[in-house]
């Protein structure tokens, strides 16, 4: 897929300059300066040769159909330019001229009529307004960059191609750091995340896939791609705007309007991607990925010739979740055997200050051989008469027998370099601070982790859509968006969501017979179309225990009505379950995210909501495992599972009410907004009951 | 030919509505309809001669031949009161309005006459609203607007009524209640009214409160800023019901711009988040704020969904301010909204009553 992009048979440059320090210079240099193997066709109507190569005025004068056609001039010309591609029947256009929607409404329309053409031509577009696209493998570079970054294992997509040029430059320097693909996305008028991640899953060049992202505008496309995709490699994601500030300058940077940042942790989670809070992290973590096997476990050995390095290492390691290794006795006996008296064998090894490579090459077999192992950071402080690179040297020989991960931790700057530029050339990432090192691992095991996580089971519940319909219709009517209560009550049920029950009694009788049938005790409020306020006249009686006392409540609560609102209509009373207060108070609840759609919430409810902020979030649909996974995420989850002696509560009843919720509100776009607060949840097998409903509708 | 004179207890309760709403009926049912408005303190200038604006409304929506200036032959303005206090006033201002009220009803079936916005409006000029309505012995019609928020519900109501009746006496036709809430109808119906007319106040309506009749027009809001039309130009018609400002985060705005209909948003020029937020949402025009020009990407969308984008150079603060001034003092000025408000008049105004008691 997209392979016309990355293995082109030819490229033709619309737009190739003979002046230097024009973008159409610089790219045509770069596909040439690449060593791409194919035919280049500069396309320039005023020139007959560019660079040696025979220009041409049109694409239709070429003698062939080049798979791949690279568009840099001005915007308003590249609606004529696809049409012409198009008509030769180039299928893969990357359109690096900027002007389009970032800059005008007229580049806006320009950027549509580029979408048009392509549609009717069946053409992939990428950009525009991009740095362009890099295959080191093909290889082809076919950006206005600065030079080609190093070949590796590192697929990279960006929507910013000024970031890319400085990762680019970075890569030149750092040695560790090659890429397979480097794809800038620009406007992401056609070619997206998904798309790219789609490519490259089964790229056998590309180990790791990383993405710099601003937005995500099909959000639920995103999770269901990447959620695929991470299956069978790690996709690394660094969504920028995160913060309010942040959010506000993606907004304007794209335009439009951004997703919440509860809602990106929640989809980056079902999605399966691993998410890092910034580009150095980004990097750190994709070292690891790019050249390492993976982690089978999360226990880590750590090597030292220093005490202080060994415990940050442990202390950022067991921050992050992951286990200090425990070695077999026999493994700390042949370690001691084979280190001086001082050194420590149990884990983290302390192969001491003066240890020269030998050590760290013997510590280094007998720790990664021991079972109880599954990655090894290697830590190096330049000590006087530390070996740098003969230690670099042994640490990578060895590692290319081993199947677990090797990290070198090599500490300093002046003397580190050389070893860390030994530990790439055996495609070891090095880390100045130990604790990136960990880092990286707990990256590793998280993506482990997400990778074997089973796909979650899809629950549908039988519903009645068609009661919901009615209600929304009958909103919508009235020009309202917002839904009442009675007619909360009537989607709850539909839903099959348990409210307190109730129902309307017109005599003392009948009265008692309801209170029978729902069971004591049980509330009476006077029912009146007139009675607004049914306290202010004494309409409502609590906690009624039995028959006597209801038919007492009954007759009283209608003679103080009728007494003080002569005139009202009285239709009797509603009996009502009295609903136990012994239970929690949680609450669920949706937002319409404008790029993932439903966000489910649930937390800690009541009065607690606002003051605690206990609160998780999916986005809809989501399975049983999710359902079950957002009672364990909250703060409070131990009050669920019972404390002090408080029996647990209801947990198959809430994941139902979310699962339910869930379909609910996917099966209605049309809700924006949801809110069940308080839902209180008893203990096991009492259920949950629904106290308040709320629903607000699209406008 | 018969009469009725139209008044209310406070400004803005809907004194021209009524007026335009019941004459439009009379119209309807083959009446000739002449309308007045004696005393005016809504000047504006038209044709080098100071008109008032409500009564030129009225004119136009009625079709009436009369000149703009014979239907508010006085006008109150700074001049005509210094000459008052200054006792140089040589005018007989009675004479004035008597004369107009006759030349209004010449060739007519009836006359409305709009009345002071309070009993005691135009004491100063000698033309209260008693006074005139003694004086020109006609029946009065009082609006009274529900004002429920700052008294028991209804007591406002009763207060404004009862009072209207005792100074009135009997040239109180009776009272129609305005801006009724949807949930208090119920009550003011079928307890207050009955009350009232056991006190001999007659109700002929009781009329709901609806936010689409106090909405402005986009074009309203373009006048009273001076704002420059980013987009949206021909939509000067649309109407807005509720105004937002967008200070805040989307997270917090987008809930409540969810639950406004048919508003405008007032929000800076580089707040494209809350400017994508209320493009998500009902919102009939973009207001915004410091000169700074919205993205490209916001224009279009704004373009496909109609919504007038409007940009002025004022802060957010200063701007609201502007507006909110003329919120709720609107006219029906739109065809929608009179055509609504004749549709609410038809379902809760007791025509037949009110014109029999006229004598029609």
């Amino acid at each position: 897929m997209l392979d016309a992009f990355f293995k082109p048979n030819a490229v033709a440059i619309i737009g190739a300059s003979q002046s230097p320090g024009k973008l159409g210079y610089t790219v045509l240099a770069n596909v040439i300066e690449s060593g791409f193997r194919g035919n280049i066709y500069p396309i320039n109507p005023k020139a007959s040769q560019i660079y040696n190569l025979k220009a041409y005025p049109a694409v239709a004068d070429l003698p062939e159909t080049p798979d791949l056609a690279v568009i840099v001039i001005p915007y308003n010309h590249v609606p004529n330019a696809m049409r012409e591609c198009g008509e030769k029947g180039i299928k893969a256009v990357v359109v690096i001229s900027a002007g389009f929607r970032e800059a005008s409404v007229e580049g806006m329309e320009r950027e549509l009529e580029v979408i048009e053409i392509a549609k009717k031509y069946d053409i992939r577009v990428i950009g525009p307004n991009c740095l362009g696209i890099i295959d080191t493998y093909t290889p082809l570079n076919a950006t206005f960059a600065a030079g080609t970054p190093p070949q590796g294992t590192i697929a990279f997509m960006s929507q910013s191609g000024a970031l890319q040029t400085a990762i680019l430059d970075w890569s030149l320097a750092a040695r560790d750091l090659g890429f397979s693909k480097f794809v800038s996305l620009g406007n992401k008028a056609d070619v997206a995340e998904t798309d790219l991640m789609l490519a490259w899953a089964d790229d056998p060049e590309s180990h790791v896939i990383l993405a710099y992202v601003e937005g995500v505008p099909n959000g639920q496309e995103f999770i269901k791609v990447a959620r695929q995709v991470s299956r069978k490699k790690p996709i690394l994601v660094l969504k920028s705007g995160v913060t309010e500030s942040g959010s506000r300058a993606v907004s304007s940077h794209t335009g439009s309007l951004a997703g919440s940042e509860a809602a990106y942790d929640a989809a980056f989670y079902q999605a399966g991607v691993l998410r890092l809070d910034s580009l150095q992290e980004l990097f750190d973590n994709a070292r690891a990925f790019a050249n390492q096997p993976l982690l089978k476990g999360d226990r880590i050995a750590i090597i030292t010739n220093a005490g202080g390095p060994g415990i940050l290492a442990t202390d950022m390691l067991e921050r992050q979740g992951m286990r200090l290794a425990r070695f077999e006795n026999s493994t700390i006996q042949q370690i001691k055997d084979g280190l001086p008296d001082a050194a420590s064998a149990v884990n983290p090894v302390d192969v001491l200050g003066d240890a020269l490579s030998d050590r760290y090459a013997a510590a280094l077999e007998l720790v990664a051989a021991d079972p109880n192992v599954d990655g090894v950071i290697c830590i190096v402080t330049p000590q006087a008469m530390t070996e740098i690179v003969e230690t670099a040297n042994a640490i990578g020989k060895l590692s290319q027998r081993l199947d677990k991960p090797v990290l070198g931790a090599f500490m300093g700057e002046e003397r580190a370099k050389a070893g860390e530029d030994v530990l790439a050339s055996y495609g070891i990432p090095n880390y100045k601070f130990p604790e990136h090192a960990a880092r990286a691992f707990a990256a590793m095991r998280d993506y482990v982790e997400i990778r074997d996580r089973p796909d979650p089971e899809m629950v549908r519940f039988d519903v009645d859509q068609d009661a919901v319909k009615k209600v929304f219709e009958d909103v919508r009517a009235e020009g309202r968006v917002s839904v009442g209560e009675a007619e909360s009550r009537a989607i709850a049920k539909a839903y099959g969501l348990r409210l307190p029950q109730s129902e309307l009694a017109a005599t003392a009788e009948e009265a008692v017979k309801v209170a029978d049938s729902i069971g004591y005790p049980v509330v009476l409020k006077i029912a009146s179309p007139d009675i607004l306020h049914k306290t202010d006249v004494g309409g409502v009686k609590v906690g009624l225990g039995n028959a006597s006392d209801v038919r007492d409540a009954f007759d009283l609560i209608v003679y103080r009505a009728q007494r003080y609102v002569p005139d009202a209509r009285i239709w009797g009373c509603l009996v009502q379950e009295m609903v136990p207060t012994d239970g929690i108070e949680v609450l669920v609840g949706m937002s319409k995210d404008p790029q993932f759609g439903p966000l489910v919430t649930f937390g800690l409810g009541g009065i607690l909501v606002e003051a605690l902020k206990d609160v998780t979030f999916r986005v809809a649909p989501f399975g049983r495992e999710d359902a079950e996974a957002m009672l364990d995420e909250i703060r409070a989850h131990s009050l669920l599972r019972g404390v002090r002696g408080r029996p647990p509560a209801d947990r198959e009843a809430l994941v139902e009410t979310l699962l339910r919720i869930g379909q609910m509100v996917t099966d209605f776009p049309e809700i924006v907004e949801m809110d069940i607060n308080p839902l209180m949840v008893y203990e096991q097998g009492r259920g949950a009951v629904a106290l308040d409903m709320r629903l607000v509708l699209k406008s | 030919m018969k009469s009725l004179y139209i008044t209310s207890v406070s400004t803005f309760s809907g004194k021209t509505a009524l007026a335009l709403g019941l004459g439009l009926r009379l119209q309807a049912a083959g009446h000739k309809v002449g309308y007045v408005k004696p005393v005016s303190t809504q000047p504006y200038t038209a044709g080098g001669r100071v008109l008032d604006e409500d009564a030129d409304f009225v004119r136009r929506t009625l079709g009436l031949e009369t000149p703009p200036w014979e239907l508010s032959p006085i006008v109150i303005t700074t001049e005509l009161l210094d000459e008052i206090m200054a006792g140089t006033l040589e005018r007989d201002l009675l004479a004035e309005v008597k004369a107009a009220c006759e030349k209004a009803g010449e060739d007519k079936d009836v006359v409305i006459m709009e009345g002071g916005a309070s009993m005691r409006e135009g004491y100063v000029i000698g033309l209260n609203t008693l006074g005139v309505v003694e004086q020109l012995n006609v029946p009065a019609l009082s609006v009274v607007s529900y004002s429920g928020e700052s008294c028991v519900a209804g007591m406002c109501v009763l207060d404004d009524a009862l009072a209207a009746k005792r100074r009135l006496e009997d040239n109180l036709l009776g009272v129609v209640i305005n801006a009724v809430p949807r949930e208090d109808m119920d009550y003011i119906s079928k307890r207050v009214k009955p009350y009232l007319e056991t006190q001999g106040v007659k109700v002929y309506g009781v009329l709901p409160y609806d936010q689409y009749l106090r909405a402005l027009s986009v074009g309203e809001v373009i006048d009273a800023l001076g704002a420059k039309v980013l987009t949206g130009s021909h939509l000067r018609e649309r109407l807005i019901e509720h105004m937002s400002v967008g200070a805040m985060s989307v997270e917090a705005a987008l809930p409540r711009f969810r639950r406004q209909l048919n508003k405008a948003v007032f929000t800076g020029g580089d707040r494209t988040d809350i400017q994508a937020a209320a493009l998500e949402t009902s919102t009939t025009c973009l207001v915004l704020t410091g000169n700074l020009q919205p993205t490209s990407t916001i224009l279009k969308r704004a373009e496909e969904l109609g919504v007038a984008v409007l940009l002025v150079p004022d802060n957010t603060l200063e701007t609201v301010e502007k507006v909110e001034g003329i919120f709720g003092r609107t006219s029906l000025g739109q065809p929608e909204k009179l055509s609504r408000f004749q549709a609410m008049l038809s379902e809760h105004l007791d025509y037949a009553a009110l014109l029999k008691d006229l004598g029609l």
